[in-house]
């Protein structure tokens, strides 16, 4: 166990994500191939080392992801486009300026052609749908300087009706409240300047009892705490601007407890397999909370903030005030 | 990996591993490639529909496969098949996710898989005039409850096959009751009432039933109250009970219940005096009867009250000790400060 | 092996109880040469399964701590697919035990029911479940409130690290029912229903601290096979476990001789054991002999079982008679619990019907049975059915058990090895047809037309188990030599809380096998051979140990 955050291991746990061809593991995850790749990219640039992976390299998968027949990006060379890939995609090129590789006004139409008429988005052309999608359309919408061209009403509407009692969201409606899917929703309400329709006390009081007593978050009442809610909590907790409504330290050295002192990698608990969906999540986390040395990670876009706030695109935080 | 141990192992058993692991690899990417070549060539026969069946119990996660086994189904087979084997073809498919989900109990792909299949049943066996135009519809979308309540016995928050649980309701042929569906969510709560998943269930189908008048409001209300306060009573430390007993309460406009309800947490708190739960609850409601009944209650008493329950909860749960300031540093009553 | 040769083995087991057989499984995987003999056809010694006609034959045949049987008839329809326990008991689901089944293998050759119900009888004449977890508390519909919090508060502190807690502070010796209610402010009903159904204490003296760690066991065991802590063997449970530790012991290659009794026992010039049987021509020669319970009359040096506070047999076991009863039913128990508690809407028709009761436990707590029941012993009455392959379909088998109190009931010093002096035996029927009657009308109503009589027993027996008389030896020490090459674990009390028996044997076994190993390894003269590190060696493949039990 490790009471700092082991950078170096880190980094190259995820130089080496790509040589793991002879594991098994490795080729039954190509489904999520690009998302593995923005998830390290982002974690290697809040660690300091956006150059740690061959930028070129990188740049040539993502276009070899395209679809060219959707017009959207699947996870993996010859794999269907999907919404949530296709939002890998475009935050990998923006990460390396490189927008210029992609085809915006297709990809636009491709997102946009998955909004339903009740307002959620689906994930591909056979019409799953969930409040991620939403989010994901949103984010990459705005991302592309697109989001004029979105039914901002009625994909609000949709997401309004996802909102729970307890003040959490659901992935569609009358869905059990989700850590994660308050974060896609919160962002999402984020991005569109309509965070009028969350309840911030009663979202920020749920998000604050997901702390269990090892500092650990979970992502639902009497659930195990991981490493991704970590994420996924702090995150609506930064948008909300409660981060101080829990305890800072404890998680931090949760975090810490979860990595592979040996390997590199962060785990979604203590003692268990690591992978670079935690490994992100677990340093995303650690940047919210203000570890030291860390890039500062933007919660509404999950990406290193200099880059969304050079596109303009930073939200400002909320003042708490009071009325008397 | 969620859940996935890691274990310290010998650079021999891990090259061994490698090493067993090979072939395996091989022939995984050798049917990838065919599989990925005949959906490029458009390929929509049966053969084709039998491999993705091989890829796909190998890995039910590969999306693009799910995708294109079910192109084969709407392009290849269904055109050429009777509604009886179109019907086939789709429980049959439905029983592979079963098994699949018995491994998988949480991919999405799987679910998501099976409300394609249960879209597509055709209408049968029989036509309008004769026989069930719906029988084949019944009998598939009663299988799914059945196969969704054995999901739930095995993970009780699962939170795929609650959702699947909802859409199955809301669209089976026969519609279910939703009185029935509320005996169900007791009995899981009664088998576990840390369950919230069941209680936001609840909290779902309540709000329906007394809107649409089928439960007689306060009498049902009345109920709730008493079951969630047994739960409250037996673990004090369940978030469940109460986070569901701040939804019975809502917004506190009835006074009378308000204060019946402060009275039996500060009963519960009185025997329990290290309760955070109660006392955070406890804080809630008199900040309601604050904010809605100011001018029947005394302002200074209920304040003083909430004043001092929120210095001991900063004490006894200091991890969240900013949050008990932030509200006493505001005027109690004010629900807007945020 | 032939009956006309000798034979020469490291170690000869004479008896097949609990103990004997586990000790010899464990011994014969170790590597040991074992050889097992029973004067009985039969394994499992006093602690046997027996069908009906054996039951019978057993009864009739003078038994050394067996005394005043008393039966209702000599057959029954199906009599050969029953199987009676001599010693009624039940499994905690965690616990040395079911750790000996799992690490030993045997768990793969039996079967297992989990235990349905256990109910507390009220002086009212109503039966009412316990509640013994979380969620039956929460359910229960007869507790009040506040009640609730305090008994689950209780359950909490048990269940708990409690033995540097305040609350036990100056009470670890005071009658457990006094500690429940002064301390836990539990009231009356609900501190019987502790007491008894949970903790099963046999007295209302029992002392605090021993009845905290027994029922911390069991609350323990609650939810590794099911709801229930306790399970309990296919075909009579303890007789059937004995034997599938015998047939581990013969896969090993231990050698299994039933039905021999010693017709003598001498010591060679080399200092082993000789035996010879009776009608059995070749000798068996040993350098070590256990004597188990049954046979237990050598001088031998005994092994004591553990008395640690936390283990299953601890110092505070009573060493007195027991009443047992068996009687045969063909009417299920009816311990009417409401299957829901929050009736409303569709339930009824939505709700499966309710099952046929196959397995529970009625406990009366002293003075539960205002006629003829007495009013400081409890009693119990396990039930068990079809399910668990111990009767035929449509019948039950329920055991009634109470230890009455008698002249010498509590020894001021227990002492396990205590003798018994056979005084003033109480009658096993006159202590136990109440309780037996009780039982019988708690039976589901018949289809018949005398629907509201209660039903008749189709067959019924009782009879007073009385402790081992034991002459024992100088406990074994390196001082003397010749005590070495006997052992003989000192015999266990007749009467236990109904779930330690089990527990109680294995971890006596366990004892019984390290002094065998110790005893034998310094006959070999040490160094030779390997070291012994756990009484079980590590299992080649560890697949099903958990699938086994349902």
């Amino acid at each position: 166990m490790s009471t700092e955050l082991l950078t170096a291991l880190h980094v190259s746990y995820i130089q080496n994500l790509g040589n793991s061809t002879d594991d098994l593991m490795y080729h039954l995850t190509a489904h999520l191939r690009l998302n593995a790749i923005y998830w390290g990219l982002t974690a290697l640039c809040i660690m300091g080392h956006p150059d740690a992976l061959d930028k070129e390299d990188v740049i040539r998968f993502v276009e070899s992801c395209w679809d060219e027949k959707a017009g959207g990006f699947g996870a993996h060379p010859a794999h269907d486009a999907h919404i949530h890939p296709t939002l890998s995609a475009i935050q990998i090129l923006i990460t390396y300026d490189a927008l210029d590789r992609l085809d915006v006004p297709r990809v636009v139409k491709f997102i946009l052609s998955l909004q339903q008429p009740s307002g959620v988005f689906a994930g591909d052309s056979f019409g799953e749908i969930d409040t991620r999608f939403s989010y994901i359309a949103v984010n990459a919408l705005s991302l592309l300087g697109c989001l004029d061209q979105l039914d901002k009403d009625k994909t609000v509407e949709y997401i309004k009706q996802c909102r729970n009692f307890d003040g959490g969201f659901g992935s569609t409606i009358g869905a059990e409240s989700h850590a994660g899917q308050v974060t896609v929703c919160v962002a999402a309400l984020a991005i569109l300047d309509r965070l009028d329709e969350v309840d911030t006390e009663t979202l920020a009081w749920w998000l604050a009892e997901r702390q269990l007593p090892n500092g650990g978050l979970n992502g639902r009442p009497e659930k195990l705490e991981d490493v991704c809610y970590s994420y996924w909590v702090l995150s609506a907790l930064s948008i909300l601007d409660k981060v101080a409504w829990i305890d800072s330290e404890k998680l931090t050295s949760f975090i810490l407890s979860a990595q592979d002192t040996e390997k590199g990698g962060i785990a979604d608990r203590p003692g268990d397999m690591v992978d670079v969906f935690h490994t992100q999540f677990g340093i995303a986390g650690l940047s919210i909370l203000g570890y030291p040395g860390l890039v500062e990670l933007d919660p509404v876009y999950c990406m290193p903030a200099p880059i969304i706030e050079a596109k303009g695109l930073r939200k400002g935080r909320f003042r708490t005030t009071c009325n008397d | 990996m969620h859940g996935v141990q890691r274990v310290r192992q010998s650079a021999e058993a891990v090259a061994a591993k490698k090493l067993r692991e090979q072939s395996k690899i091989r022939e995984y990417l050798a049917l990838t490639d065919e599989v990925l070549a005949k959906k490029a060539a458009e390929d929509w026969s049966r053969e084709a529909l039998g491999l993705t069946t091989r890829l796909l119990q190998i890995n039910p996660e590969f999306y693009t496969v799910w995708n294109y086994r079910r192109n084969i189904l709407l392009r290849g087979v269904f055109p050429e098949s009777s509604p009886a084997e179109i019907n086939d073809f789709l429980t049959d498919d439905l029983s592979m996710t079963t098994l699949a989900l018995k491994m998988h109990p949480k991919v999405y792909w799987i679910w998501s898989h099976r409300r394609w299949c249960l879209e597509n049943v055709p209408d049968g066996p029989g036509t309008d005039a004769e026989g069930d135009i719906n029988g084949w519809r019944k009998i598939n979308w009663e299988r799914e409850l059945f196969v969704v309540d054995k999901m739930l016995n095995a993970d009780s928050r699962n939170f795929h096959a609650w959702s699947y649980r909802r859409y199955v309701l809301a669209r089976m042929p026969d519609a279910r009751s939703e009185t029935a569906e509320l005996a169900y969510t007791t009995r899981k709560i009664e088998a576990n009432f840390s369950n919230f998943s069941a209680w936001h269930q609840r909290s779902k189908l309540l709000t329906s039933l007394w809107g649409s008048g089928k439960l007689e409001y306060s009498k049902s209300k009345e109920e709730e109250f008493e079951l969630v306060r047994n739960a409250m009573y037996t673990d004090p430390n369940d978030q469940s009970a109460w986070i569901y007993h701040r939804w019975l309460m809502g917004a506190g406009a009835d006074k009378e219940v308000l204060e019946r309800e402060i009275a039996v947490i500060q009963e519960l708190l009185d025997e329990q005096s290290d309760s955070k739960w109660c006392m955070e609850s406890l804080v809630h409601y008199k900040r309601l009867l604050l904010q809605k009944h100011s001018s029947m209650i005394d302002v200074g008493k209920v304040t003083n009250d909430c004043r001092r329950l929120l210095r001991e909860l900063r004490g006894i749960d200091p991890a969240r000790q900013r949050r008990y300031e932030d509200i006493g540093a505001c005027s109690i009553a004010d629900h807007t400060m945020f | 092996m032939n009956d006309e040769e000798d034979a020469t083995f490291d170690i000869i087991v004479l008896g097949t109880g609990l103990t004997e057989s586990i000790a010899a499984a464990a011994l014969s995987k170790a590597g040991f040469n074992v050889a097992h003999l029973d004067r009985n056809e039969y394994y499992g010694s006093g602690e046997a399964s027996l069908s009906f006609d054996e039951f019978i034959k057993w009864q009739d045949k003078p038994q050394p701590f067996i005394r005043g049987a008393s039966r209702s008839g000599d057959s029954i329809e199906q009599a050969r697919a029953y199987s009676i326990s001599l010693s009624p008991s039940l499994i905690p689901s965690t616990g040395p035990l079911i750790d000996a089944l799992v690490a030993s293998g045997v768990s793969r050759y039996g079967g297992f029911r989990l235990i349905e119900r256990v109910c507390v009888y009220e002086a009212s004449g109503i039966v009412k479940p316990v509640p013994g977890s979380k969620e039956d508390i929460f359910k229960d519909k007869d507790i009040s409130l506040l009640d609730k919090r305090r008994l689950m508060r209780f359950l909490m502190f048990t269940a708990g690290d409690f033995e540097d807690k305040k609350e036990l502070e100056g009470h670890a010796d005071s009658p457990f029912p006094e500690f429940l209610k002064t301390v836990f402010s539990l009231n009356e009903e609900m501190t019987d229903a502790i007491t008894y159904a949970l903790a099963y204490c046999l007295s209302p003296t029992d002392p605090t601290l021993p009845a905290l760690h027994r029922l911390r066991r069991y609350l323990r065991s609650a939810g590794r096979y099911g709801a229930s802590p306790f399970l309990v063997g296919h075909y009579g449970s303890s007789g059937e476990i004995a034997q599938g530790f015998c047939r581990t012991a013969a896969v090993s290659g231990a050698v299994y001789i039933l039905g021999r009794s010693v017709n003598e026992e001498t010591i060679s010039s080399d200092h082993q054991h000789v035996i010879q049987l009776n009608n059995f021509y070749g000798r068996l020669t040993a350098s070590l002999v256990i004597h188990g319970s049954s046979s237990a009359t050598l001088h031998a040096a005994v092994v004591p079982p553990p008395q640690a506070l936390s283990a299953p047999f601890s110092a505070s076991s009573p060493n007195y008679p027991v009443a047992r009863g068996v009687a045969i039913i063909d009417r299920p128990l009816s311990l009417g619990v409401p299957a829901t508690q929050f009736v409303e809407g569709e339930e009824a028709a939505d709700a499966p019907p309710p099952p046929v009761l196959d397995t529970a436990v009625v406990v009366f707590p002293p003075g539960s049975l205002p006629n003829g029941g007495s009013s400081t012993a409890p009693a119990t009455a396990l039930v068990v059915g079809e399910g668990t392959m111990s009767c035929p379909k449509g019948k039950w088998i329920s055991t009634p058990t109470s230890t009455p109190p008698t002249p010498r009931a509590r020894p001021p010093a227990p002492d396990p090895r205590t003798l018994y002096q056979p005084g003033a035996l109480p009658d096993a029927r006159a202590v136990l047809q109440p309780y037996l009657d009780a039982v019988l009308a708690l039976a589901s109503p018949s289809h018949d037309a005398d629907a509201t009589q209660p039903p008749t027993p189709l067959f019924s027996t009782f009879y007073v188990q009385t402790p081992h008389s034991y002459v024992s030896g100088a406990p074994s020490t390196d001082d003397e030599p010749g005590a070495r090459e006997h052992l003989a674990p000192v015999p266990l009390p007749p009467v236990f809380p109904l779930p330690d028996a089990g527990d109680a044997a294995a971890v006596h076994a366990e004892s019984l096998f390290w002094e065998a190993v110790r005893v034998l390894m310094s006959a070999r003269g040490g160094g030779e051979g390997e070291e012994i590190k756990s009484m079980w060696p590590p299992m080649e493949s560890r697949e099903e140990e958990e699938e086994d039990f349902s």
